[in-house]
């Protein structure tokens, strides 16, 4: 796969509408946020950074709404925050923990 | 035998009614409130009558051998006959799905013997069945507040919880403890008033200590001594949690703050593994993350050269400057 054809995949996860599953259950720590995926028994750990972003995109109408956000919170570039972003919801995805409508 | 056994009282949060004594079982005065469990003697045949109807479609959720041949312990599950324990040497019990009937089917032994299983096993189950999560530790009363000690078996959390009660400490549970997280707090149910000493602890205790400690109940081969010990009545709110860990070769035993503990340490701390349902899950992650954010954690790493005295009154000092 291109760089740019990765670059597209990307943004289609930015701006679509990204959803919890009633199956999935996310819970903070002072450490971490754990996901629990209540059909498999799983928990997955993530750390501080991205429990945060998954707190914010469950409340956006799409991820990219809540890249400004935390670029300020972290006090770095939208760029980087969306590059990671797009990284996180490709994880997440892949354990079943989000889903994408639209 | 326990001249104070009773079939009535509480324990793990659960308003207990059994047809038979059980040596450490208090009541509280209050155990009307509480979710109720019905334990009632029964042999093999009801059993297996009861279980008939689960046996095809029963799932066997685990079991442990400790050598080839038959398993020692195995824990069977039907949505709607409940779960069948095993325990060779201890006996059976059926509990039922939502926890409230326990059929005990003990072997012929005497008594505080197969109840071990019923309090050690079935009991902290049913607990959870009613809606309690269950820890794997021990606790005193100080103050008012509850003081848990955390730690995988033989870590010493007994001894430690003897030496903080010989210090006047109230006695709260023994290797088992119930948490309620369904109000707003979190709340410890104390446990049965019984305490397993090993024997390499009972060996260090002086006549008036153990005399100190309740009435003898029995011993486990040469490895434990039971005693009836009487624990606090009713439940308290959770005033620290010290997680006990392998010292690092010092002399003393360290105790630092856990500032963010990880999850998985609390995760793991829960008693109960084996039966879990997805509701069971999100409880008891629901019940850590509010740990996490509520309740003081220490960690403790074990000196060499400080021994469970010692080092009780070391934390009884550290939990009443800190928590």
């Amino acid at each position: 796969m291109s760089d740019h054809q990765t670059d597209n995949a990307g943004d289609d996860l930015l701006d679509a509408a990204i959803r919890v599953p009633e199956h999935v259950i996310f819970r903070s720590f002072a450490s971490e946020t754990v996901a629990l995926n209540l059909e498999t028994g799983t928990f997955h750990g993530l750390n501080s950074t991205a429990g945060r972003m998954v707190e914010l995109i469950a409340r956006a109408r799409r991820a990219r709404d809540a890249v400004g956000q935390l670029a300020e919170e972290y006090g770095v570039p939208d760029e980087q925050i969306a590059a990671d972003m797009q990284n996180l919801l490709q994880v997440l995805i892949d354990r079943s923990l989000i889903e994408i409508h639209g | 035998m326990d001249e104070r056994a009773s079939g009535c009282g509480a324990a793990f949060g659960l308003a207990i009614e059994a047809d038979f004594p059980i040596p450490g079982l208090r009541g509280s005065g209050a155990d009307a409130a509480l979710p109720s469990a019905a334990l009632k003697l029964g042999d093999e045949a009801e059993l297996q009558r009861a279980w008939r109807v689960a046996e095809s479609a029963a799932t066997r959720l685990s079991e442990e051998r400790v050598r080839a041949g038959a398993p020692g312990r195995t824990i069977d599950a039907h949505p709607e006959i409940g779960y069948r324990l095993f325990a060779r040497y201890f006996g059976s019990c059926l509990v039922s799905p939502e926890g409230s009937r326990l059929l005990c089917v003990p072997p012929p032994v005497r008594s505080w013997r197969w109840q071990r299983f019923l309090v050690g096993r079935c009991l902290p189950l049913a607990a959870m069945l009613r809606g309690y999560e269950v820890f794997h530790a021990g606790a005193v009363e100080v103050d008012g507040g509850v003081m848990a000690i955390v730690g995988p078996s033989g870590t010493g959390k007994t001894s430690l919880a003897l030496h903080l009660v010989l210090r006047g400490a109230g006695f709260f549970t023994d290797d088992v403890l119930a948490l309620d997280a369904r109000g707003d707090g979190l709340l410890a149910y104390p446990g049965f008033g019984v305490i397993n000493v090993r024997a390499t602890e009972h060996e260090r205790l002086d006549p008036h200590q153990r005399a100190a400690i309740g009435p003898l109940l029995g011993q486990t081969g040469r490895d434990k001594r039971h005693y009836a010990i009487a624990p606090v009545t009713g439940p308290r709110a959770l005033r620290a949690l010290y997680f006990l860990a392998p010292g690092d070769g010092r002399p003393l035993a360290t105790i630092a703050p856990l500032e963010a503990p990880q999850p998985r340490r609390l995760l793991t701390s829960a008693f109960i593994h084996e039966v879990r349902t997805p509701d069971h899950l999100a409880g008891l992650l629901d019940v850590c993350s509010r740990l996490s954010a509520t309740v003081p954690m220490f960690e403790v790493r074990l000196g060499e050269g400080e021994d469970a005295a010692g080092l009780a009154r070391r934390l009884r000092e550290h939990v009443e400057v800190v928590a």
